[in-house]
C-alpha cells in the first residue's frame, strides 16, 4: 500500500497520461490478435473442411472401382469445437469497434449527452453481465469437465474449449469499459 | 392472464430499450433476465436462481453449434470475395456484356447485386461492396444518380434471399425447417426478383432515356478480356450455388469449400497480376468476419435468452389459442404479419427482427392452417405445415428486405448514402421507391401462388 502511493507520488501527470495509453494501446492489440487467432480457427475450419470434401469426392470415384476412401472421422465436432472457440474469440473485438446493432432512429435526434449517458449505461450493464457469464462459464466448465463431457465422434473433451469462452468474455467486458471511459476510434469504413 | 401480461410488458421494454439505442442483443438479454426474473416473483413454479443456472453453459452451447458454423463462413466467404476481387471482376464481366444496351451498366449491378449476395449472404454486404465497385463506374458513364443509388440500395436487398444466405439458415433454425430446403425454395423468388428490377430499369428508361447514357460497347479484346474474368466466379459461386441447390453439398461443407476455392483464387492471382489475396487483405477479411459474425452469434444467444422468457410468459401460445379460435380470413392474419415485418423492418436489424418477431407469427400461422398435423387438403392455406414452414419464409424474408429500402431508416439507403455523400437521401429513396413497388407486386405474386417457392424443394 505503502509503496503504492509512494509510486503513484512519483509519478507526473504526464507519465501517468502516458501510461493510460500504453495501457489502452496494449489492450486494443490484444483484442486485435485474439480476433486474428479467432480468424486463423475458421481458416482452420476452411482447411478442415476441404480435407472432407476431397475425401467424400474421392469416395465418389473410388466408388466406381468398388473402393472406399473415408472422409475425415468426427468432422462435425472438431467444426463445432473450433468454430465455438474462433467466435468466441471475435466477440472482443466487435464490441471495440461497436458492431454490435444498433436502432439509431429516436436517438440521433436526442443531445449529444443522452447519446453518452445511454452509452455508458449499456457499457457499464454489458460489462457487468460479461464479467457475471464469465464467472459462470468459469463455474460450467468445471462442472463440465467434472461430467467427463466429451464431443461424440472424437471424444475429444469439451471442457479444454470453454477457457478460451472465459477469457473472450472478460476481454469482451474490457472492451466495454474501454468504450466507456475513452470511446475508440472507427476508422472510415471500418 | 398476468403472466401474458408481464410478456406484453416485457415486449414494451425491448422495443424501448431499443429505440433508445442500446444495442439489439444487449436489449433482448437484459429482457430476457429481468423480465424472468419479474416472473418468478409472480408464479410459483418459476425460480429465478435455478434459471440462472443455465447461464453456465448456454453462451458456450450457443456458438459452439455445428449448424451456426456456416454463420462465420459464409460471412469470410463474402469478405474474401471482394477483398480478392471476384465482386469486381463479377460487374466488369457482366457489364461488358450489356454495356451494348441502354442502361446496360445499371442491370450488369443489379446481376452483379445477385451473384454477390449468392457468396456474401448479407444485404448490407452486398450493397456496400457493390457500391464500392460499381458507383464509381456508373458515375463515370454519367447514369443518373437517383437510378444509380437505386439500383444499388435494391440490388443489395437480394443477399438476403439469394442462396446461401444467413437470414435464410437463421430462419430455417427458428422454425426447424431443412436449411437447403429453404435455400432451394429461395432460387425461383430470387431470380423473380432480378427479373423484376431489370424490368424496371427498362421501364424507367423507356420514359426517360436520359436517365442513362448511350450505349458504348468495349472493343472485342477488351469484352474478351472482361468475359475471361467471369469464367472463375461463375465457376466458384456456381459450384456453390449447385451443389447446395441440389444436396451435393450441405450448407457447412459448402460454404467451407467456398472460402477455400476462393482463397486458392486469390493465392493464384496474386502470383500473375497485382491483384489477389495478400496478407493485408486476408487480415481485413478477418477481422471484418470477426465483427459481423459477433454482431450475429450475440443476437442469436440473446434471442435464445428472450425466447425463453416468452415462452414462460406463455404469450405465444396465448397467441395461438387466439388464432385458433378465430374467424377472421387466415389470409388477412398473414397480410397484417407481412405489414408489421414491413413497418418493424424500417427500424429494426433483419436478422433481431426474425429472430424476435418469427417466434410469436409461428404458432398462429399453424393454428389458422388448420394445426400441426392437417393435410394440405384440409388446411386454410392449402399447404402443410412444412410447406407452410417454407412459403411464410420466403414471405417474410422478402418484406424484412423491403426494411432495407423503406423510409425513415432503410439501411441499405444509408449505406449508399455513406458511399456518395454528395446524394442527398431524398434523390436515393426517390431512386428506389419503383423497386420498392415492384417488389410489393413480387409479394402478391408469391402469396398468391406458393408453387413459386415449393416446386424446387418439391423435386430436389
Amino acid at each position: 500500500m505503502e509503496r503504492s502511493k509512494a509510486c503513484s507520488a512519483a509519478l507526473t501527470p504526464e507519465q501517468t497520461e502516458a501510461m493510460k495509453v500504453a495501457a489502452k494501446q496494449l489492450l486494443i492489440r490484444l483484442i486485435h490478435g485474439w480476433a486474428l487467432l479467432g480468424g486463423a480457427l475458421l481458416i482452420l475450419i476452411v482447411l478442415i473442411t476441404a480435407v472432407n470434401a476431397a475425401g467424400f469426392t474421392a469416395n465418389a470415384i473410388a466408388r466406381i472401382w468398388g473402393e472406399n476412401v473415408s472422409g475425415l472421422p468426427g468432422y462435425e465436432d472438431a467444426v463445432q469445437m473450433i468454430v465455438g472457440v474462433a467466435a468466441m474469440m471475435m466477440f472482443p473485438y466487435a464490441q471495440l469497434y461497436r458492431a454490435h446493432a444498433a436502432v439509431d432512429v429516436v436517438m440521433q435526434y436526442a443531445p449529444l449527452w443522452a447519446n453518452r449517458v445511454v452509452a455508458i449505461l449499456s457499457g457499464i450493464a454489458l460489462a457487468t453481465l460479461l464479467v457475471w457469464m464469465a464467472w459462470m462459464l468459469a463455474q460450467g466448465t468445471l462442472q463440465v469437465r467434472a461430467d467427463r463431457i466429451e464431443t461424440t465422434v472424437l471424444g475429444w473433451p469439451v471442457w479444454i474449449f470453454m477457457p478460451f469462452a472465459v477469457i473472450s468474455c472478460l476481454l469482451w467486458a474490457a472492451a466495454a469499459i474501454l468504450d466507456v471511459i475513452t470511446p475508440v476510434e472507427i476508422p472510415d469504413g471500418a | 392472464m398476468e403472466r401474458e401480461l408481464i410478456g406484453v410488458y416485457g415486449l414494451v421494454a425491448l422495443f424501448f430499450l431499443i429505440m433508445l439505442r442500446i444495442p439489439v442483443a444487449l436489449a433482448m438479454l437484459l429482457t430476457g433476465i429481468i423480465g424472468t426474473w419479474v416472473l418468478s416473483l409472480v408464479s410459483p413454479f418459476i425460480r429465478f436462481v435455478p434459471y440462472l443456472q443455465q447461464f453456465k453453459t448456454a453462451l458456450w452451447n450457443s456458438v459452439a453449434n455445428y449448424d451456426l458454423s456456416v454463420v462465420p463462413l459464409f460471412v469470410l466467404m463474402g469478405f474474401l470475395a471482394a477483398e480478392t476481387g471476384l465482386s469486381r471482376d463479377l460487374f466488369q464481366g457482366l457489364s461488358a456484356l450489356t454495356r451494348k444496351i441502354r442502361g446496360g451498366v445499371a442491370m450488369a449491378t443489379i446481376l452483379a447485386c445477385a451473384g454477390f449476395g449468392a457468396v456474401s449472404g448479407s444485404s448490407i454486404a452486398t450493397a456496400s461492396t457493390m457500391s464500392r465497385v460499381a458507383l464509381p463506374e456508373l458515375r463515370r458513364l454519367n447514369y443518373n444518380e437517383g437510378l444509380s443509388t437505386g439500383v444499388l440500395a435494391a440490388g443489395g436487398t437480394l443477399g438476403i434471399l439469394i442462396p446461401p444466405s444467413v437470414a435464410l439458415v437463421i430462419y430455417a433454425i427458428v422454425v426447424e425447417a431443412p436449411i437447403i430446403e429453404m435455400f432451394q425454395a429461395a432460387i425461383i423468388p430470387g431470380i423473380l426478383a432480378v427479373i423484376f428490377f431489370l424490368i424496371v430499369v427498362r421501364f424507367r428508361l423507356a420514359r426517360n432515356p436520359d436517365l442513362a447514357p448511350d450505349p458504348e460497347p468495349l472493343s472485342e479484346e477488351q469484352t474478351r478480356r472482361a468475359i475471361r474474368r467471369l469464367i472463375p466466379v461463375g465457376l466458384i459461386f456456381g459450384s456453390i450455388i449447385l451443389g447446395l441447390g441440389m444436396g451435393l453439398f450441405t450448407p457447412t461443407p459448402a460454404a467451407g469449400v467456398g472460402v477455400f476455392l476462393i482463397l486458392i483464387y486469390g493465392i493464384i492471382l496474386r502470383f500473375v497480376s497485382e491483384d489477389g489475396l495478400t496478407f493485408a487483405r486476408l487480415k481485413s477479411a478477418l477481422l471484418a468476419t470477426a465483427k459481423t459474425a459477433s454482431m450475429i452469434y450475440f443476437i442469436l444467444f440473446s434471442a435464445d435468452i428472450l425466447k425463453g422468457f416468452f415462452a414462460r410468459t406463455g404469450l405465444p401460445a396465448a397467441l395461438s389459442d387466439w388464432a385458433a379460435a378465430s374467424t377472421m380470413d387466415p389470409y388477412l392474419i398473414l397480410l397484417a404479419m407481412l405489414i408489421i415485418l414491413i413497418i418493424l423492418g424500417c427500424f429494426m436489424e433483419s436478422l433481431s427482427m426474425i429472430l424476435v418477431v418469427v417466434p410469436f407469427f409461428w404458432p398462429v400461422l399453424i393454428q389458422l392452417n388448420g394445426g400441426e398435423w392437417v393435410s394440405a387438403e384440409d388446411a386454410a392455406f392449402g399447404l402443410t405445415t412444412d410447406e407452410l414452414r417454407i412459403w411464410f419464409g420466403i414471405l417474410a424474408l422478402i418484406v424484412v428486405e423491403l426494411g432495407l429500402i423503406t423510409p425513415p431508416v432503410g439501411l441499405n439507403v444509408f449505406v449508399i448514402k455513406s458511399f456518395s455523400p454528395k446524394t442527398g437521401l431524398g434523390v436515393i429513396f426517390r431512386g428506389v421507391a419503383p423497386f420498392f413497388a415492384i417488389e410489393l407486386v413480387r409479394v402478391g405474386v408469391l402469396l398468391a401462388l406458393p408453387i413459386l417457392s415449393l416446386y424446387l424443394p418439391s423435386i430436389l
